[in-house]
């Protein structure tokens, strides 16, 4: 029997379920820029009922189980089709992932972690990516395939703009890679949203190694405040290498505020901001020197 | 459009649906099967009403595409009673506790709530909210929901899983 | 006439051989428990045990006209032409239970027994003239003499309001501006409160409706076409979720044991109120807080932080 449909999308679409990434790509190959993946859908068919896009096809990742899986090998190697739940649940079970097992709780309600995908989660290029911060302060990596070649990028080259990613239309994001997480780092995230379950204002991540009480080395990113996700390198050269006390911190903050370049948009406003991103800033530096000392500090 | 023929079991019934690509499960479970329980709430993810269970898991009908599902196994808020219609305990504490004003996100929550208690048998206060988060209701203010799921801590085993 | 508005309801009640009693009638059941509250009304007029009253399914072929169950007139209004119907109903049914009885029908009662799960017909302090509501009836179907049934069109003489009264305990975090309610009571003036659990649930509903509004809610209308920025979607018209309210022992509701005269029962009811006042409470919360009115909604962690620096700056200069 045919369905009788009340038509909320009025998008008319052809729909592919591949079982590879071969299959994908060719057919990324072949329809290119008419053509959108659909992951868990949670952003893209919100996107449809706007009448935001237009997509002739959807290739549906879902079904491509060499696209899910999370396992430690030389590092921490994420499947771009693997449900932000499976991450959430992987890095629940060890502090050396607190980053991005913090972006993931707060990322939104139950059910869109039951649904969406990492990848989905990334491949919109929105600077509001919540698991964008954290993979910058882990300094991951991402494979990206295409028909022709499968290439590596520092997760910093992959947000280019507003909603601009580096992949190219026939392109497939197939992996994301945290190399290994060295000993005595400690990593916190935090976000600040009108409601429980929202986009963000304004998120910040930390990475830290600790010798006692100087700052090794740090990492530190923030999302919703720039055209994309960004790392805050001025602060992260003022901290590091440096004995870590609250005028630093509070020094370190002061730069973050000078780099960030927030607008005014629905959610909140450029001062707001501004205003906040030392006060997020110190929260969650102050998380992540923590635990990177084994919880005294 | 290529139309797709998809197999659905739907509250452990089965059916083979011819769909249109562009097809919502919400719509098939509504329009199609008569299962009118869940709701078309916001339809862009931010009020849960919609929410049913794919394959075991809470997910939200109005963003999943019908022929997204094929294969899977679902259970919507008509499935959540027994057979015989002895209500599930999550459904008796909305009633003992008046958690039920004008009923619209209540297929939804109880569905949220039967969810949570699968999974952890003695919630929190705060689990317990955490996990309903993404359900917003306009009446209740969340109080008598709350309440009632929280009653159901560490009751008799769950008919549904 | 100017500033008459058409307001009355119609009801009608009828009284079952089997002792039972339905109710018809157009008022609706919004989620208030506005029927449950005719059923208990009907129950406690009538004297009959509350699982006897039941309310038809209607709709306005079969139902007199009910202007609609708003304004917070269902329980108050709706449930006073359920009471006087049955009031009448009642009548014709002590008319018919003292012929069979031989006791002047102003002298009867009828009064609920659970064991037996009738109405009993009663003369106070007479032993032996009682029957029961489902024999009375019972006994005019065969003897002919009709059913005990009537239909009231009633129009309420007054249009008492209810009271609500909030306290909320907010919190302000002086560094990023953002609020959340700590704690909140609720407290009405509703008369006879018929449905205890759904009044409250009323009143919590407000409270978190309300602190929604004064700190969220906002509908941003383009100043040409009207049309409202978000396009109609909720995307960005955020309302409170279950973690921002405070926890469940944080949040009571109380009842001013009030009476109506002119109410069903005493009754009044509480709809609307319940969060008229509640965004105010908390502008005020928040001036007790950091001694700063704002006094447009939504307050949010922006106006706070832009408020507080024009209150430092203002201070030092």
């Amino acid at each position: 029997m045919m369905m009788v449909n009340t038509r909320i999308l009025t998008q008319e679409f052809d729909y592919f379920v591949p079982k590879t990434i071969r299959e994908t790509v060719e057919l990324l190959n072949q329809y290119g820029q008419e053509a959108k993946i659909i992951a868990g859908g949670t952003d893209l068919l919100v996107q449809l009922k706007q009448e935001k896009i237009s997509p002739s096809y959807l290739i549906n990742i879902m079904k491509i189980s060499e696209l899910s899986y999370v396992k430690e090998d030389g590092g921490l190697r994420i499947g771009s089709g693997t449900k932000l739940r499976d991450v959430l649940e992987f890095c629940a079970k060890d502090e050396k992932y607190a980053s991005l097992y913090e972006a993931l709780r707060s990322l939104g309600k139950a059910q869109v972690l039951n649904m969406g995908t990492i990848g989905g989660n990334l491949c919109n290029g929105s600077p509001s990516a919540d698991t964008a911060p954290p993979l910058l302060v882990f300094d991951s990596r991402v494979k990206i395939c295409s028909d022709q070649e499968e290439k590596i990028l520092d997760f910093e080259e992959f947000f280019k703009g507003v909603n601009i990613t580096a992949m190219a239309s026939n392109e497939l994001m197939t992996e994301i890679h945290i190399p290994p997480i060295k000993n005595g780092t400690g990593s916190a995230f935090v976000k600040i949203a009108r409601v429980g379950a929202d986009i963000s204002k304004i998120t910040c991540a930390v990475a830290v190694e600790r010798h006692r009480d100087i700052c090794a080395s740090c990492r530190i990113a923030l999302g919703a405040v720039a055209p994309v996700p960004m790392r805050a390198k001025a602060a992260e050269r003022t901290l590091q290498g440096n004995k870590v006390d609250e005028p630093l911190i509070e020094k370190t903050g002061q730069r973050v505020a000078e780099e960030i370049k927030p607008i005014d948009d629905v959610r909140s406003t450029a001062e707001y901001r501004r205003h906040l991103s030392p006060i997020l800033f110190k929260d969650v530096f102050w998380k992540a020197w923590r635990r990177a000392g084994g919880g005294e500090g | 459009m290529k139309n797709h023929t998809i197999n659905l079991t739907v509250n452990g019934e089965e059916h083979e649906i011819l769909v249109e690509p562009n097809a919502l499960l919400v719509n098939v479970l509504r329009d199609e099967l008569g299962l009118t329980g869940t709701k078309y709430g916001c339809g862009t993810g931010q009020c849960a009403a919609c929410t049913v269970l794919v394959n075991g898991e809470s997910v939200l009908s109005c963003l999943t595409l019908a022929v997204a599902v094929d294969g899977a196994d679902i259970v919507s808020i008509e499935g959540v009673a027994r057979p015989d219609g002895t209500l599930d305990p999550v459904q008796e504490a909305f009633l003992d506790h008046s958690a039920i004003q004008c009923g619209f996100c209540t297929p939804a929550m109880v569905m949220m709530g039967r969810d949570l208690l699968n999974k952890n048998r003695d919630p929190s206060e705060p689990e317990i909210r955490e996990h309903i988060k993404g359900n917003l209701c306009r009446c209740t203010g969340y109080t008598s929901i709350v309440r009632a799921i929280k009653s159901c801590a560490q009751k008799r085993e769950p008919q549904t899983e | 006439m100017p500033g008459e508005v058409i307001d009355y309801s119609t009801a009608m009640v009828k009284v079952n051989e089997d002792g039972s009693v339905d109710c018809s009638t157009a008022l609706m059941c919004h989620g208030g428990g506005t029927l449950e509250a005719g059923a208990k009304i009907v129950a406690e007029e009538m004297g009959v045990p509350l699982d006897k009253v039941e309310i038809s399914p209607a709709d306005t072929r079969s139902t007199g006209y009910d202007v609609c169950t708003h304004a917070t007139r269902g329980v108050y209004c709706g449930g006073a032409s359920l009471q006087k119907a049955a009031g009448s109903a009642k009548k014709i049914l002590l008319e018919f239970a003292s012929r069979l009885i031989e006791v002047n029908p102003d002298a009867l009662k009828i009064r609920p027994d659970e064991e037996i799960g009738q109405g009993i017909v009663y003369l106070e302090g007479a032993k032996g003239k009682s029957i029961t509501v489902g024999k009375v009836a019972k006994t005019a179907q065969f003897k002919g003499w009709g059913t005990a049934i009537a239909v009231e069109s009633h129009r309420q003489v007054n249009c008492p309001p209810c009271f609500v009264t909030n306290f909320i305990e907010m919190e302000v975090d002086m560094e990023t501006g953002q609020i959340r309610p700590v704690r909140a009571v609720a407290a009405v003036d509703a008369g006879t409160v018929i449905n205890p659990d759904l009044a409250a649930g009323q009143l919590e509903g407000g409270l978190c409706r309300g602190i929604g509004l004064a700190l969220l809610e906002d509908t941003d209308y383009d100043q040409e076409t009207g049309e409202l920025t978000c396009g109609g979607y909720l995307v960005d018209y955020k309302s409170f979720t279950a973690v921002d309210m405070p926890l469940v022992d944080d949040v009571s509701t109380f009842f001013a044991e009030t009476y109506e005269p002119s109410g069903p029962l005493g009754a009044k009811g509480v709809g609307e109120a319940a969060n008229n006042c509640t965004a105010g409470t908390v502008a005020n919360a928040i001036y007790n807080a950091i001694g700063i009115r704002l006094k447009e909604a939504p307050i949010t962690p922006e106006k706070v932080l832009t408020a507080l620096k024009e209150k430092t700056q203002g201070e030092r200069r």
